[in-house]
């Protein structure tokens, strides 16, 4: 499975501080806005994401999970 | 449902009752149950155990009550233990109740979990024989596909080479496979439908996938020593960075890898490495994907309500990055834990 899509979307979300603030604001608009040429499924889980996690977070939830 | 909470000290004793009554060798015995003492401590802190938890809510979800699954789940548990065994093995992961047993007796512990008492269980099943007929080919066809995954893996230990799809296959394989076949068993032993059959098994791949994933980013970013590490196991961050690298940058890291082998205290520059270059999070949008593919699968199942929402409820607890609307305990314990750091 190629994760070119998802991955450059990562990417800007990692390095581009307005697009995550974008991405907070409205999720499904600034994906759609993306033309990441994502699959359905890809964009179905990019809509349930909490983007305004932090890395902290991020760490305490694979502490809980499988720590 | 009258209720939907399982007793896993239920399944531990049921299962400690079972190797009491039917391994007759009394070293062999006293291995067996000092494996499964350990396993239920280790667990003792878990809220999720896979292979007790998936298969019963399965169960649940077609047949609406849990009390008649607790014999699939002395099955899955024996199960479990045995591969555990088999992958310490292949990993050089030395167990404090292995002390004393040479590795043959353990390699032979291993094979009673995995090919005697497993069967010898689903043969005191209360079902027909053409359906235990099933369980035994499911049983059967699993190991092949496993066996499959566990070679994939043995030959990327180390390897310079690997890649991501290949990565990915190998923990489809394995752990995907692994919680695959305890949700067919528990599936067929419910009496589903082939497609429900089908949809519970992709639910419970997609979902092994994604706690494999997660485990591995555990280890490698939180755990205070990193198995992987040590063992130069190729994991999924680990190859999202190396396939990432330059040529010469690329030779480096493998130096690293290979210096954090020897190492413990090259462990922390790896990790800095790692998630600097934001492969915590890639691996964490990969998980995503594969709790969503679980999700899909379980929609198509029609699960009854009650254990739907238990494993959904499960779903959410692999998830990393999902928004946590309903799990409220999660919410204040996470809250609680960030405010620590």
């Amino acid at each position: 499975m190629s994760y070119e899509n998802v991955g450059r979307l990562v990417d800007k979300w990692l390095n581009d501080e307005k697009f995550r603030q974008q991405l907070r604001r409205d999720p499904k608009e600034t994906v759609r806005g993306c033309n990441a040429n994502l699959s359905k499924e890809e964009q179905e889980m990019l809509n349930s994401i909490d983007w305004s996690l932090s890395d902290e977070i991020l760490k305490t939830r694979i502490n809980l999970a499988f720590g | 449902m009258s209720s939907v909470e399982i007793d896993v000290s239920v399944v531990f004793s049921s299962a400690a009752n079972f190797i009491q009554s039917n391994v007759s060798n009394v070293r062999q015995r006293s291995f067996l149950l000092d494996a499964l003492d350990s396993l239920q401590n280790e667990m003792s802190q878990e809220a999720y155990l896979p292979f007790i938890h998936i298969p019963m809510f399965i169960y649940g979800a077609i047949r609406d009550e849990l009390s008649s699954a607790y014999p699939l789940a002395v099955t899955t548990t024996l199960l479990f233990l045995g591969i555990d065994i088999i992958d310490d093995l292949a990993d050089g992961d030395d167990r404090k109740f292995w002390d004393g047993y040479s590795r043959d007796e353990i390699n032979l512990a291993a094979m009673l979990l995995l090919c005697s008492l497993p069967q010898l269980s689903i043969s005191r099943f209360n079902i027909s024989p053409k359906s235990k007929n099933g369980l035994h080919q499911t049983l059967a066809e699993s190991f092949l596909l496993m066996g499959s995954g566990q070679q994939f893996d043995l030959g990327f230990t180390k390897s310079s080479h690997v890649t991501v799809d290949e990565v990915e296959k190998s923990v489809i394989a394995k752990t995907g496979e692994e919680l695959a076949l305890f949700a067919s068993l528990a599936a067929n032993y419910a009496g589903a439908t082939k497609k429900q059959v089908k949809h519970y098994t992709e639910f419970a791949r997609h979902l092994g996938t994604a706690i494999q994933f997660s485990t591995d980013c555990y280890d490698l970013f939180e755990a205070s020593y990193s198995r992987d590490l040590t063992h130069g196991t190729r994991t999924l961050p680990i190859v999202f960075h190396l396939e990432r690298k330059k040529s010469g940058e690329r030779e480096v890291f493998i130096r690293e890898l290979a210096e954090a082998e020897r190492d413990v205290n090259c462990h922390e520059n790896l990790r800095m490495q790692l998630r600097a270059s934001g492969d915590l999070h890639r691996v964490a949008f990969v998980i995503e994907l594969y709790c969503r593919r679980a999700l899909n699968a379980l929609d198509k199942a029609h699960p009854k309500e009650l254990a739907k929402i238990k494993l959904l409820n499960f779903v959410d607890f692999v998830s990393l990055l999902r928004k946590r609307a309903t799990n409220n305990y999660q919410k204040a314990e996470e809250t609680e834990a960030v405010q620590r750091l």
